[in-house]
């Protein structure tokens, strides 16, 4: 067995969360965490429901807006959900910017605003636990973060990109970090945006890829835009050389070193925002789509072993079909159109459209932007973050995007562009065409704002998931998704990082899914999979590159690599030969029920929904199992 | 000084429909709808001619480059006579000149329908384009291709084939854009290789269309022929960056055509894709518009072309000299010595580079030049 399939083996839920029987709180409860009732949201009568107060989330990102305009006050902010307890809820990461640090004139302040995390309760209600993280105070002039264990311990470490030196936090448990940077080899000081562990060369440890964007020289800014006052803007991308990116190979042992020129990864054209592994062509080993600002897109072939060649000008993913490069910011995959072939999603700017890319069976793709109907509604704002998600729990992946112009002031120049931006969110036919939803929206739509990174996740483990928006400058918003209620959902937990997953249906049909944690942008969604089942009962779920199929009600094991510990802590990953065998992980309370099965259930009401409580209807794979 | 355009910050980094890298709005340029409204009632009372006289005002500072100021005079007129047509049809015009689509429609209000082509434009850059598929006209060329391009952004493809057809029969049978959107369609179609045919005839009318290009080398590959696909797709590659470029410097220079170094990074552009004597023209306007301030990368920039692209070794000279008698500037001495050093013209080389120590003594670079003509003199 090679390394990588011992780190398949996964455990598959399929359930529908909060199906334990338990009463599910809603979140205007009065608790522990000091949220009033009163704090509760009405519902918004579509998709989405702000549910920001009563979630305890109350994160402002700080750009530190200068009259100088330096760029990097409008690329930021990020944001990871993921559970840092191994306690089956996920919790959230945002990094902060605040003040920019400015060599001698004005140099980063001590008490800089910190990055902050937030625990979850599997609910949808957050417990502000920075105070208690330690590192994960990280005060750095905070751009995206990255989610992997990359020392094998079991536990999610976070990789912090910022304009300066990066930083490497390592989870300590308990919800604590240490930073790790410097032992790790990393710390690139450069400005970087987009990063994201994956397993390049199947040794079973995470290998890094971090994407430099351009250099620019807050020394002596340039002046862009019109000289009246009020009028300079952010430069353009165009004015600065790019930054390469930087792929580091993992040791096993948590330490990391630059393997750009053996790997093949060389020319990686620079301005990169957005990294996203993803086994396009489905042979079992990672693939890389690098999304770049204003210079063409890559995609990386891996051979296997960590060397790739680049794909990019035959798979045609490279630029639009116009053959134009686009500014590409955030990424997402999926199988939007359910001929299981993955499929590439890349948000761009004004005056482009995003772009969708519809993967073939020989490894290449075609811009399906205009068939999907998705090209007339994204040509005028400015799209960032984006998540490809089955909302409604009908068996297709809906789009997502966090949309906000770079350019505070662009209504002077363009009086029909705005700095902030109605999100936008298209919701699938069924087969791969998308139509601009608007009454489905609810809250999502119900202001603007300069989005920059957008995370998926089951906030409140009612089956479907929720979104979080993060915003440049401004507050971070909580959307409860109430599209799935009364819906049946396939949730597969524990999958390796970036897997393709095949799902058997009774009636023949078959799915292909994609696990996270996909980049969205400068960030990092949930890592599960979750999609609608309607009437259909799983026959198999099967990660590719896996050959064992994981039938329902089967009882399996998780194979984890790992551990020991060296006396500073850091966790030594059992190379290959004899992983250590333990006991399948089942995330959390909410899960109980469903440990090391394959299950479903059916739940009437959303676990947020007021007044209610969650209640299950079993299924008959419940029943049987 | 201006360091940088506006539309260094505004622009997209590439305007992706080609229409909108050749339209700038046709009824902008044509003046269309205004028409009679534009010579404005005759002048009857000194009111009116106070109007007539801000009117005239306000069309010179907006052909100074005072766009915007000739923008908040006309909406003051406006104001103070809303019944103005000649006023009201300038001010959208103006508006619709800056980008400001939106104020253009506003003031597009109580106008008549012969602004409606102007109107069906601005919704189009607006992108809203079920309204402005009702406004732009098929028989117009450059509203056929918005039109064409409006229902393919809408995904309405058998709508967009037909309108394709018809925009041919009006705009021509060789339009490299159109060209571009029928081997698209075919390619969509899998019709590759009916779309390889389309392209190429595109790039015999513009080897530089880089849709057309694109859609080659995918259609190639498509139907195996792998690397001639290959081939293409390098070679289009390699002029993305370019042609981003040129496109960049055009949007810079729409958004202030008389700000001498917009014209001057269009002539670079220009220049890097081969396009010399577009390039030149560019360079020549920059000169006559440059600042004080400004002549000298512009002349340096000229010259460079004039001597090497142009093999003109006289006329390089003489752009530099004139220039040097306009700002007195050392560089455009010694880089005039170093084209005559590279036709060997030394004594000539020489006699620039003593000129240059004159207002740089000492300078170790130019010595070391100066050393080299006369050493070989």
């Amino acid at each position: 067995m090679t390394a990588r399939a011992a780190f398949l083996s996964a455990l598959v839920v399929a359930s529908l969360a909060s199906c334990d029987g338990r009463e599910a709180a809603p979140p205007g409860t009065a608790d522990a965490t000091g949220v009033s009732s009163a704090a509760a949201p009405e519902p918004s009568g579509g998709w989405f429901t702000d549910v920001t107060e009563p979630s305890g989330v109350d994160f402002v990102h700080v750009a530190g807006f200068t009259a100088e305009r330096h760029l990097p006050e409008t690329m930021g902010g990020g944001g990871a959900l993921f559970d840092v307890e191994n306690d089956g809820d996920l919790d959230l990461y945002l990094v902060q910017s605040g003040p920019l640090p400015i060599p001698e004139t004005a140099p980063r302040p001590q008490d800089a605003p910190p990055n902050r995390l937030f625990l979850g309760d599997g609910r949808g209600r957050f417990e502000d636990a920075t105070a208690r993280s330690g590192a994960a105070a990280h005060t750095g002039y905070g751009q995206g973060v990255a989610v992997g264990d990359v020392d094998g311990d079991g536990l999610q470490d976070l990789y912090v990109t910022n304009f300066g030196p990066d930083a490497l936090l390592r989870n300590a448990g308990d919800a604590r970090f240490v930073d790790a940077t410097r032992e790790a080899g990393l710390g690139d000081p450069r400005w970087t945006v987009g990063a994201t562990f994956f397993d390049a060369d199947l040794d079973g440890d995470l290998d890094l890829y971090v994407t430099g964007y351009v250099a620019i020289d807050v020394l002596h800014p340039e002046w862009c835009g019109d000289r009246r006052d009020g009028w300079r803007s952010y430069c353009h991308p165009d004015r600065y050389p790019g930054l390469p990116d930087v792929f580091y190979l993992n040791d096993g042992r948590g330490h990391f070193e630059i393997a750009n020129e053996k790997s093949g990864l060389a020319d990686t054209a620079g301005k990169g925002l957005g990294a996203l592994p993803v086994d396009y062509d489905q042979d079992g080993d990672l693939d890389l789509y690098v999304a770049n600002d204003s210079v063409e897109n890559r995609l990386w072939r891996n051979r296997g072993d960590a060397t790739f060649e680049d794909a990019t000008l035959e798979s045609g993913t490279g630029v639009d079909v116009d053959g134009m490069t686009e500014a590409g910011m955030g990424l997402a995959c999926g199988d939007v159109d359910g001929d299981l072939d993955v499929d590439l999603f890349v948000t761009n700017y004004d005056g482009e459209s995003n772009t969708l890319y519809l993967g073939g069976k020989d490894g290449s793709f075609t811009d399906g932007t205009v068939r999907a109907g998705m090209e007339a509604a994204s040509r005028l704002p400015v799209g960032f973050g984006t998540v490809m998600c089955d909302f409604d729990l009908d068996g297709d992946l809906d789009v997502a995007v966090a949309n906000g112009h770079i350019i505070h002031n662009i209504q002077l120049y363009e009086d029909g562009k705005t700095w902030a931006q109605p999100p936008a969110l298209f919701v699938n036919r069924g087969d791969g065409r998308f139509d601009l939803a608007q009454d489905e929206l609810g809250a999502l739509g119900a202001r603007d704002e300069v989005g920059r990174a957008l995370l998926a996740g089951d906030l409140d483990g009612d089956g479907d998931e929720d979104l979080v928006l993060v915003t440049c400058g401004g507050r971070a918003r909580v959307l409860r998704n109430d599209a799935g209620d009364g819906r049946a959902a396939l949730v597969v937990r524990d999958v390796p990082p970036h897997a393709a997953v095949r799902v058997l249906f009774d009636d023949g049909g078959e799915r292909l899914l994609v696990a996270g944690p996909q980049p969205s942008y400068a960030g990092s969604s949930a890592p599960d999979v979750i999609t609608g089942l309607l009437d259909r009962r799983v026959t198999s779920v099967r990660v590719v590159g896996d050959p064992r199929d994981l039938p329902p009600g089967s009882e399996f094991r998780s194979e984890r690599r790992r551990t020991s510990r060296d006396p500073l802590g850091r966790a030594a990953v059992s190379r290959r030969g004899a992983p250590s065998r333990t006991s399948a992980r089942v995330a959390g309370s909410d899960f109980p029920a469903a440990r090391g099965r394959v299950r479903a259930a059916r739940c009437v009401q959303s676990a947020l929904r007021r007044s209610s409580r969650t209640t299950c209807c079993p299924t008959p794979e419940t029943r049987s199992a | 000084m201006r360091r940088t355009s506006p539309a260094v910050a505004s622009a997209p980094p590439l305007t992706r429909l080609l229409v909108l890298l050749v339209v700038l709005p046709v009824a902008v340029a044509s003046g269309a709808g205004v028409g009679a409204a534009q010579e404005g009632p005759p002048a009857q009372d000194e009111g009116t001619a106070t109007i007539d006289a801000g009117l005239r005002a306000a069309r010179a500072r907006f052909e100074r480059g005072e766009r915007r100021e000739a923008i908040a005079d006309l909406e003051v007129l406006l104001a103070r006579e809303p019944a103005r047509l000649d006023v009201r049809a300038q001010l959208v015009r103006y508006d619709f000149a800056v980008h400001r689509y939106e104020a253009a429609l506003e003031a597009a209000d109580g106008l008549g329908p012969e602004f409606d082509p102007l109107r069906g434009e601005a919704l189009y850059l607006l992108t809203r384009y079920e309204e402005a598929l009702a406004l732009l006209d098929p028989a117009v060329p450059e509203h056929a291709v918005l039109r064409v391009d409006a229902l393919e952004a809408l995904g309405r493809l058998e709508e967009a084939a037909r309108e394709l057809e018809r925009a041919f029969a009006v705009v021509g049978p060789d339009d490299v854009r159109l060209l571009g959107i029928r081997g698209r369609a075919l390619a969509r179609a899998g019709e590759h290789a009916e779309a390889i045919a389309v392209f190429g005839r595109a790039l015999e009318v513009d080897p530089l269309d880089l849709r057309s290009l694109y859609g080659l080398g995918r259609s190639l590959l498509a139907v195996g022929e792998r690397e001639d696909g290959l081939a293409v797709l390098e070679r289009h590659r390699a002029l993305v960056p370019l042609v981003d470029q040129l496109d960049f410097a055009r949007k810079s220079l729409d958004l202030e055509p008389l700000h001498a170094p917009n014209h001057a990074a269009v002539g670079d552009a220009l220049r890097a894709l081969g396009r010399t004597a577009d390039a030149r023209a560019e360079y020549e306007a920059a000169t006559r518009l440059a600042q004080d301030d400004e002549v000298v990368p512009i002349a340096l920039r000229l010259a460079r072309l004039l001597h090497e692209d142009e093999r003109d070794t006289d006329a390089a000279l003489g752009v530099l000299a004139e220039a040097f008698e306009r700002v007195n500037d050392v560089r455009l001495l010694v880089r005039a010595g170093d084209v005559c050093l590279r036709e060997d013209r030394r004594a000539e080389a020489a006699a620039w580079f003593r000129r240059a120590l004159q207002l740089a003594p000492g300078e170790p670079a130019v010595e070391q030049r100066l050393r080299e003509a006369e050493g070989g003199s």
